[in-house]
This record gives structure tokens, sequence and C-alpha cells, in this order.
């Protein structure tokens, strides 16, 4: 269902600057899907946030983005949906409390800032959010509001 | 005439057993009844486990969060909700605020905020914590991090008294929840990473001038040590034991902080806990068995005078407190019926004993990875230590490499569970290693003395299985000394256990996740994520007629959302004004306690 939408979504933006023939359109709609096979289902993730987690980051994402506006609502699901489409669940979680936990004071801090898989996390789990942040328009909303 | 002489005795007896024989008779009865949660290990044998069963592992599965409270502070929240009534009582860490909540609406009734110096703060090891409060007579106990006991009145929050404890500035704190037993509030003190000497205190309940004071180490009328009647695996410890394994004075700052559980038999009158790691943390210029640091104590709570001791650890080289709860059960131990005391200790051993005589009865590893000693002496008690993972024999500035447990040990303060209809212990573990390297340090009041710098990492590495996980949650038969089942974690499950008589065990996780697993076989049956994670106690009471689960969660700097005052106007909820007044009387920002139950 999720995946439908989505696709059909990356059609749309393509389809509004285009003025197009149908034969055009069903060669597009064909590239469109085998681009979308390769780029993005190859290296998606089960695509299996709970919507709890979704709705979660979406108000935590939209408090840091300027307020709860649509604007910063609709860059912030766009950004959870990415990220919820590169890593799973579990492992967005895992990756989490390393980065959440990483400046625990003390001893104890060091279960999270030592073990090699907590930076290789750390760092995976950066990266996917700055892409989905660049491609959806995060900040933008929150700059021209000042 | 002999006649009258027993008429008198018995008189006597009569008009003496209420007053000493009845552990605090108001607060035994609460426990009893398990619509409370009166004591922070329900019961004065830190069992933490409940009679209730309405929730159980054929319906947990469709426990619903009923209602949440946010207490107002971040870091890291452990312990757990008490419950007394129709009054639910809550701790938070530094600043130590105590909220009353009234369970009919779940409205604040009055709420406690003490003014603490925040120079406290910089001297506390291991973040800000704190683990809980006491009732009994009527009044709410507080351990405030600044070392000031606190007595409140229950009904209204208002301070009946206030004494202090230690002194922050030369590296005292507290983080551990108080006990009250009999007219006497029991509580210890933390600070061996500055070389703090530790103690455990009995203040009267009545006005908190002090009953007693037994020290971990120092000569015999410090510790309260009898030097012919107290012993040690069932040998008087001579005299001055507590000095004459140090060189010179090092005993003065020696540690053996006790910052962990209290339990009691009231039976025995023996109150139980255990001693931290001796000071400093490089072993190499404390030579000796630094007695009685990592030791468990027996002490008799009305004169404190230690009955028996048994060290787990002795010349500690890997910061392997000792403090970890004592669980009393009565269980059998070769086909014997035994009272035992059960004990994880963080070096990595399960260990049962007598806890009449301190009869080392099992000490096997809970945790298979445990390598730095590769098992415990039944005769003389001492681990044997493997030599390649001697801290002290690898000497200064060498870095010892792959030790396991690493220093916070196979399971830190989160306290386990037992189930009598089971029989089983459900430990919340650690399944981390380490490098460590100890280093020179010089002692300076107040400044941390800790001298090693460590490295962690999955265990995993060292037992070449090819797994990176940090944490299990297991089910252990202290009567065998063996594993049962246990549940990979990826993280440390730093969050203390709860057993019912639903069959089902609860715990919390890092990831934030509330879980209940079946208490024979560990099958997961219900997993929630609260706002952070967890290192609080899962806590469980009943409320006309309906069951609740209750935890804390929030961890050091990670807070959630931070959403729990309403998703807009955040940053008011703490003023409390204007439209948010409303709002405040029922909940704060910052940690967050998640109730469940199930629906109707």
């Amino acid at each position: 269902m999720l995946t439908l939408r989505q696709c059909s979504d990356s059609i749309h933006q393509v389809d509004s600057f285009c003025t197009v023939t149908g034969g055009e359109i069903v060669r597009f709609l064909a590239f469109a899907f085998v681009l979308y096979s390769l780029l993005i289902c190859s290296t998606a993730g089960a695509n299996d946030f709970p919507t709890q987690a979704r709705v979660e980051y979406v108000f935590k994402c939209m408090n840091s983005h300027g307020g709860q506006t649509y604007e910063t609502l609709y860059s912030c699901v766009c950004v959870i949906d990415k990220i919820a489409e590169k890593i799973a669940y579990d492992e967005y979680v895992e990756a989490d409390v390393f980065s959440q936990l990483r400046s625990t004071p003390g001893e104890r801090g060091g279960v999270f800032r030592d073990p090699d898989r907590a930076s290789l996390l750390v760092d995976k789990i950066f990266e996917i959010t700055e892409g989905a942040e660049n491609s959806c328009f995060v900040g933008l909303g929150a700059k021209s509001a000042n | 005439m002999f006649k009258r002489i027993v008429a008198i005795i018995s008189v006597s007896l009569a008009l003496i057993v209420p007053v000493t024989s009845g552990a605090n008779s108001e607060l035994m009865q609460l426990m009893n009844n398990p619509n409370n949660w009166a004591i922070w290990g329900g019961d004065y044998a830190g069992t933490r486990y409940s009679k209730l069963s309405q929730i159980n592992s054929s319906n947990v599965g469709k426990m619903q969060v009923a209602w949440t409270f946010s207490t107002g502070v971040l870091r890291g929240h452990e312990g757990g909700p008490l419950v007394v009534g129709e009054t639910l009582y809550v701790h938070t860490p530094f600043p130590n605020k105590v909220f009353a909540i009234n369970l009919n609406d779940q409205s604040i009734i009055w709420r406690y905020e003490p003014k603490q110096d925040p120079d406290t703060i910089p001297v506390m090891c291991c973040d800000t914590v704190y683990r809980g409060l006491a009732y009994a007579d009527g009044k709410i106990f507080l351990q405030q991090a600044d070392t000031h006991l606190v007595a409140l009145d229950a009904k209204t929050g208002k301070m009946i008294w206030r004494i202090k404890n230690g002194d922050p500035k030369s590296g005292s704190t507290n983080t551990n929840a108080p006990v009250v037993i009999k007219d006497k509030v029991i509580t210890g003190i933390s600070g061996g990473e500055f070389g703090v000497h530790g103690f455990l205190a009995a203040y009267n309940t009545k006005d908190g001038s002090l009953a007693w004071k037994g020290f971990s180490t120092g000569p015999d009328s410090m510790t309260l040590i009898d030097p012919k009647k107290t012993t040690h695996l069932g040998k008087p410890v001579g005299a001055n034991s507590g000095t004459n394994t140090w060189k010179g004075d090092q005993w003065k700052i020696g540690g053996g902080t006790t910052w962990g559980w209290y339990t009691y038999d009231p039976a025995l009158n023996l109150v139980y806990y255990g001693t931290g790691n001796p000071s400093t943390w490089n072993p190499v210029v404390r030579p000796g068995d630094n007695r009685w640091s990592m030791t468990i104590f027996a002490r008799d709570l009305d004169t404190g005078m230690a009955k028996w001791v048994y060290q787990m650890t002795p010349h500690d080289e890997w910061d392997y407190d000792g403090i970890n709860e004592m669980i009393l059960a009565d269980i059998k131990v070769k086909g014997k019926d035994r009272k035992v005391l059960v004990h994880f200790d963080r070096n990595g051993f399960g260990y049962t004993l007598d806890r009449v005589t301190g009869e080392l009865l099992v000490a096997e590893k809970y945790d298979p990875a445990v390598n730095w000693a590769t098992h415990v002496d039944m005769k003389t008690g001492r681990p044997a230590v493997v030599a390649k993972y001697s801290t002290h024999q690898n000497g200064e500035d060498t870095n010892t490499q792959n030790v396991c447990p690493a220093a916070l040990g196979s399971k830190d303060q989160q306290p386990a569970a037992f189930s009598p209809r089971t029989g089983l212990f459900y430990v919340p573990t650690n399944h981390v290693c380490m490098d460590y390297e100890p280093f020179e340090v010089e002692y300076v009041a107040g400044q941390p003395y800790v001298g090693a710098t460590l490295s962690m990492f999955p265990a995993g590495r060292v037992t070449g299985d090819g797994t990176n996980h940090l944490g299990n949650f297991i089910a252990w038969d202290a009567s065998e000394g063996k594993i049962v089942w246990s549940l990979p974690e990826q993280f440390s499950v730093w969050s203390g256990a709860l057993a019912t008589a639903g069959d089902v065990v609860f715990y919390g996780t890092l990831e934030g996740y509330l879980k209940a697993v079946d208490a024979k076989t560990g099958k997961e049956l219900y997993k929630f994520k609260t706002p952070s994670g967890i290192i609080g106690n899962v806590n469980t009471w009943s409320f006309k007629g309906k069951q609740y689960v209750g935890v804390l969660s929030g961890i050091g700097g990670w807070a959630g959302i931070g959403m729990a005052a309403g998703l807009e106007g955040d940053t008011d909820g703490l003023g409390a004004v204007g439209a948010y007044k409303s709002l405040d009387k029922y909940t704060q920002l910052g940690g967050v306690m998640t109730v469940f139950a199930l629906p109707d």
C-alpha cells in the first residue's frame, strides 16, 4: 500500500513539469518502475515502522524544525517514510539508542560509545536522515518563517 | 516464687514482644496486601514478586497504556513508584522531587521539591539517579542526592524532620532507596570513586537521630564487628579485620560504599546488603584483600553488629562493586530446605548463601562469558583469578584486554525478581567485556579517585560466537547455579524485574520497551515502546479491583520527545502558568511513568 503511494508520488513530481503523450507516459512509467526497483526497492528496509514510531518521529521533527505547521508536517512525514524505506525498524531503534545515549556520563556511557557497532549504526542513521531531510525540504519552512 | 518470676517474665515479654518483633507492623501489613507496592522490593525479602494474577500469561498480550505521568526531570530514572492504598508516590532523579498522586483521578495531591546545592551533581559518578522512597508510619522517607535524609508527612508532603548523612564536598552523595524496619530507617552512602569511607546507618524514624553506623572498613569499633562472634564462612574474623588487610591508613579512604538495596529477615532480625569497590580503582597502590569492601554484610537491626560477612572479590582489580541486591528466599539446595540469600554480583558469579550462618552454598557464573576467574573455591570462598586478566599482575599503564565482565559488571544495581511459583530468579544482565588500564592517582577529597581507563564492547568479541548483543535477560536456578533460559537483548538490561502470580515476568529495555515474558519459558508475550530508555524497576499494584503495572522511563540525555504536557507549549509546562495550569496538575515534562492495565 505504502510502496504504491510512494511510487506514484515520484511520478507525480516528474509529471508536473512534463507535458507528454500517452505512449511516452507508458514508456516513462515502465522506466520509472525499473528505476524505482533498482534504486529504492533493492536497498529498502522492511518498511515495518509501527504507526506509533512514525507519529513520534513526526512530532519530534516538527518541534525541532519550527513547530506544528502543515509545512513541517509534510516535511517530517516525508522524512520518516524515507527512513523507514531504508532501514528495518529494529535496526533503527538500535541506532537511535546508540545515538541518544552516547553522551551518558561516566563509566556507563562507555557501553554506548566504545563498541564498533555503535559508530557504524550512528553513522548509518545520520546519513540516511541527512539524505531524507535534503529531499524532503526539511528546514526550509522554518527558515521562511523567520 | 518461681511461678511468680515466670509470670513476671511472661508479662515483660508480652510487653516487649510487640515492640521488637513486629518489624514495623503497619508496613508489614501493607506489604502483605498485594494491592499495595509498599517497599522497593515488594517485601522485605526483596523478591519483587506480586501475588496479583489478574494480568497473567494468557492475557498480558492485551495490555494497554492506562495513564502516564511525566516527572518534569530529565536524566536517568531508576527505581519505581510506591503504592499505598489510594496514593502513589513517585520520585525523580536530582533534584529528587517527590509526587503524591491520587489514584482516583491521577491528580497530584502534593509535591515536594528540595532545594539542593547543584555542586552535588559533579560529584555523582554515574548520572544523578535516585532509586526511590520508603513509606512507614504515615511518613515518606526521601534520601536526597546531597545526603539529606528527609521525613515527609505522607498526607501533606510537609517536612517533619531532616538530617544530614554525609558531606558532598568530600564526595559523599546518595542514590539509594532507604528502607524502614521497626523504628529505624536504614540508608547507605555513595562515592566510592571519590574515596568516601562507606557505611550503613540506621536513623530513628521518630526524629532522625542516629541509632548506629557500621563502616565497611576500619577498626572493630567503627565496623561494628565482633572479632570473636562475627564470622566469615563460619570462622571468627579476628581483631581489626577492617584495617589489617590495608596498607597503612588507606582504609580511611577505602570506599566500600553501600549504594545498593537493603533487605531484611524479620525472623533473624538481620539486615543484608553489599559493599562497593575499594578506592582507588588502581589495585597496584592498595595491596591486600581490602576488607570489607566487596562484601556481603548481615547486620543485627537493633545494634548494627555484623553477624557474618562474606567477601566476594578480595582485592578488587576490576571495579566489581558488591552492592547488588540480596534476595531472601526459602528454597531447596542439594535436597535440603534452606533459608538462603541469593546475590548476582557484578563480578559475574551468582551466589547462594545460607542467610542464617553465611555459609557459601553455590557460586556459579550467570553469564558464560565471565572469564576473570575460573571458579570460586567453595572452602575459602576466593575466586580463582586468571593471571592474564589480573589488572594488578599486569601492572600500571598496561592495558589488560578482553576482561569479562566489564566494570559495570554482569549485572548492576537493577534488581532481579524471584517467583516462588517457578522457584526461579529473573535476572537483568550485561553481556559486556572490557580493556582495562590502571594508572597512578593521588587522593584529593571531593575529586574523582578512579585511576583506570577502560573501553567496553560486546562479549561476543571475546567469546567469538559471532554475536554482538550487549545484554541478556535470564532465568536462574539458584539451587544448582544454572541458567534455565536466556533471552538475548541488544542492549544491557538496566531495568529491575518483576515476577507475578500470573506467571508473567516484566522488565524494561534501553530501547524503551516494557516487555512481558512467560515465567516458565521466557517466551515474549507483550512489548510496548515507552518514550525513552527504561532503567527503572517495574512495579505492580491493584486499585479498585484492577491490576496495574507501572514503570519509569527516562535515561540521561534522552527525554523522548518531551511532549507529555501537550504537544505544543512544552516549555510552559514546568512554569504552571496560564492555560497550562490545569495540565500541570496532572503532568510534568521529562521522564515518564507509564502505567498499564487490561482493557475493561
